[in-house]
């Protein structure tokens, strides 16, 4: 009988788990990673939606360039955070990957959080191409002492948000139309988060709702950067946004450690 | 139920495997020894809860597995027969720890499939038939390479062991092309490679050929026998009676949750020694035939099988000179195209096991 080769240290694994089988996971995941998908999608979507909110709010007098820039440029990365992470777990399912994965003895937190990092980063290239495009079309012009700030809160909104979309994914173990879960998702935060329309205009009852919600704290940090209010001000706003991404984080692993374990009780790995 | 006493025969596998040679992991490092056993299941119960109904909605359980014992030894390749729904797939994932059994033990290599499922599942090696299970948009090579990853094998052997285990299936030159391009046969040699990336002791293939052409299903056939010879334990299930016949050491025959027969095939085989196989093909047999020929004395099991347009009887007697008189009598007005008598063979125990059941 042969022997296992197991690498060196658990810790290792865990690295290597979470970049390698992160990057690799990504790959075979996310559905619009080829140029033909990724450019449409990822960038020509975002633009237009950019451009029609600004000429639709100049054209109607209702809030400034910046307002609208800032609020889409930041919001197009939950297109990557939602849809990308809901690809990178709840397609395991689709793929019937899953009982396979399970079958190995792989850290589950590496497995899970190393799907997050390239979504991350997909999700920063969304933002800056909006605020690339932003600026040379529509004159947005960002104070550069304050673009460093604008670019944390564009960071944390990105991570908040593929935390959001790991709980999206988490839920796609179990329920088999989640990308249904996720379109809903995706357009309720449209709404609520202060990205067309300032939170305060909102019934009470929603503007609640929206503080639980990635986007909302990182969109007003985003704004009052650009309007030049200064790094330290934000800095509440900041860590609200943080704060919420990490909770959804955390709630979107612990539902994927719930759903293993009550797969193996109930069978439902694999079940289209 | 039959149980036949273990180690009384010598293996009869297939020993055509010239072109197969399976390459263990250089590197050793240590595996349970507690047991004897490579597996050891007692009582295993698995239930499944599911609902029926929009508006009222009504719970059911079904119950896959209904309490079978079974041993393998280690080193030994060991067949589950049975028909679909029998409860083989269900015992396979317990054993691979992505099911919990509902009561009973369930031990590989002597480690708790519940309680230590982390430590089974370094042990044991998962590979499932059928085209799916695989990611369509990464090469041959990233598929590997990631569950290699999930494996934790060392870096320094990681690209060494990939290429062996290409080379193994029958992949390599191949490793750089996509998967959606893959024929049914190659998805499942894939399949095959990963189950053997960390090099595991215990393998569970669960109908490992289904679906794959006949060159195809022969070369995973040399590999599971070249494996076997390697010292791996394996259970196999697999619908294929010649299949489980070349390979397996021992067979055992599940149906409806539990386990109706276990012995050497040969045993098993002996077990519908008492009886004769008549085979008819025929057009034009009905139903209200069949029952008649079922209802006859004598006659233990019958089964039919249709292609094309011609139908082709199997009646399993206990007296073929007394029967075949009988038979022809009630096939008056069926166009019978050839008429003969055979030994029966091993899947003609298990049809008069899984009929009696």
């Amino acid at each position: 009988m042969s022997g296992l080769a197991l690498a060196g240290s658990n810790r290792s694994h865990f690295w290597r788990v979470f970049f390698i089988g992160g990057l690799i996971s990504y790959r075979a995941l996310f559905y619009w990673i080829s140029p033909w998908q990724y450019i449409p999608t990822m960038l020509g979507a975002p633009l237009f939606q950019i451009l029609f909110f600004v000429y639709l709010g100049r054209a109607a007098g209702v809030g400034s360039t910046n307002f609208f820039v800032v609020g889409n440029s930041i919001q197009i990365c939950s297109m990557a955070g939602i849809y990308g992470m809901t690809m990178a777990i709840a397609n395991e399912r689709s793929f019937q990957t899953l009982s396979p994965i399970l079958a190995t003895p792989s850290n589950r937190l590496a497995l899970f959080l190393g799907r997050g990092l390239p979504v991350l980063i997909t999700a920063l290239q969304t933002c800056l191409f909006g605020f690339l495009v932003s600026a040379l079309l529509l004159d947005f012009r960002p104070s550069l002492p304050d673009l460093p700030g604008l670019a944390l809160a564009v960071l944390v909104t990105s991570a908040s948000c593929t935390g959001f979309g790991m709980a999206l994914g988490s839920i796609g173990l179990r329920v088999r139309d989640v990308f249904l879960v996720s379109n809903i998702a995706y357009f309720l935060m449209l709404l609520l988060c202060g990205v067309e329309v300032p939170i305060g205009r909102l019934p009470l009852a929603l503007q609640a709702v929206a503080q639980l919600l990635p986007l909302t704290h990182g969109i007003a940090a985003g704004r009052a950067l650009a309007a030049g209010a200064g790094f330290l001000s934000t800095v509440p706003d900041i860590l609200l946004e943080l704060l919420v991404g990490g909770a959804w984080a955390a709630a979107a692993y612990l539902l994927f450690a719930y759903f293993e374990r009550s797969g193996r009780r109930s069978g439902a790995f694999d079940r289209l | 139920m039959t149980v036949v006493p273990a180690g009384t025969e010598a293996p009869s596998r297939v020993t055509d495997r010239t072109s197969i040679r399976y390459t263990p992991l250089p590197l050793s490092s240590s595996h349970p020894a507690a047991s004897a056993l490579a597996v050891e299941v007692h009582g295993l119960r698995r239930t499944y809860r599911t609902t029926t109904g929009t508006l009222r909605r009504r719970r059911l359980e079904v119950e896959a597995v209904r309490g079978i014992d079974l041993q393998i030894a280690r080193g030994q390749l060991f067949g589950l027969l049975g028909p679909n729904g029998a409860g083989k797939t269900t015992t396979i994932r317990v054993l691979c720890t992505l099911l919990l059994p509902t009561a009973g033990t369930v031990r590989v290599l002597g480690l708790d499939v519940v309680s230590e499922a982390k430590s089974v599942r370094r042990q044991i090696g998962y590979v499932f038939g059928g085209d799916r299970g695989l990611y369509d948009r990464l090469s041959a090579y990233d598929n590997l390479r990631y569950f290699a990853e999930l494996y934790a094998l060392e870096p320094s052997l990681l690209r060494r062991r990939i290429g062996q285990v290409l080379e193994v299936v029958g992949l390599t030159g191949r490793e750089k092309e996509r998967v959606e391009g893959f024929s049914r046969g190659m998805r499942q040699r894939l399949h095959l490679a990963r189950g053997l990336l960390h090099d595991p002791p215990v393998l569970f293939f669960d109908e490992p050929t289904i679906g794959v052409d006949p060159v195809g299903a022969r070369e995973v056939r040399q590999l599971i026998s070249e494996l076997a010879r390697a010292g791996k334990t394996i259970l196999l299930t697999t619908h294929y009676m010649f299949e489980a016949d070349s390979l397996c050491d021992r067979i055992a025959v599940i149906s409806k949750g539990a386990i109706v027969a276990e012995g050497s095939p040969s045993q098993l085989k002996a077990a519908a020694s008492d009886r004769t196989v008549v085979e008819v093909k025929a057009y034009g047999i009905s139903d209200a035939v069949v029952e008649s020929i079922r209802s006859l004395a004598g006659v233990q099991s019958v089964a039919m099988e249709v292609s094309d347009q011609a139908q082709l009887l199997v009646v399993q007697v206990s007296d073929a000179d007394q029967l075949t008189g009988r038979l022809m009598q009630l096939l008056e007005g069926v166009r019978v195209d050839r008429i003969a008598t055979r030994e029966p063979t091993l899947e003609d125990a298990y049809v008069a096991l899984v009929t009696a059941a």
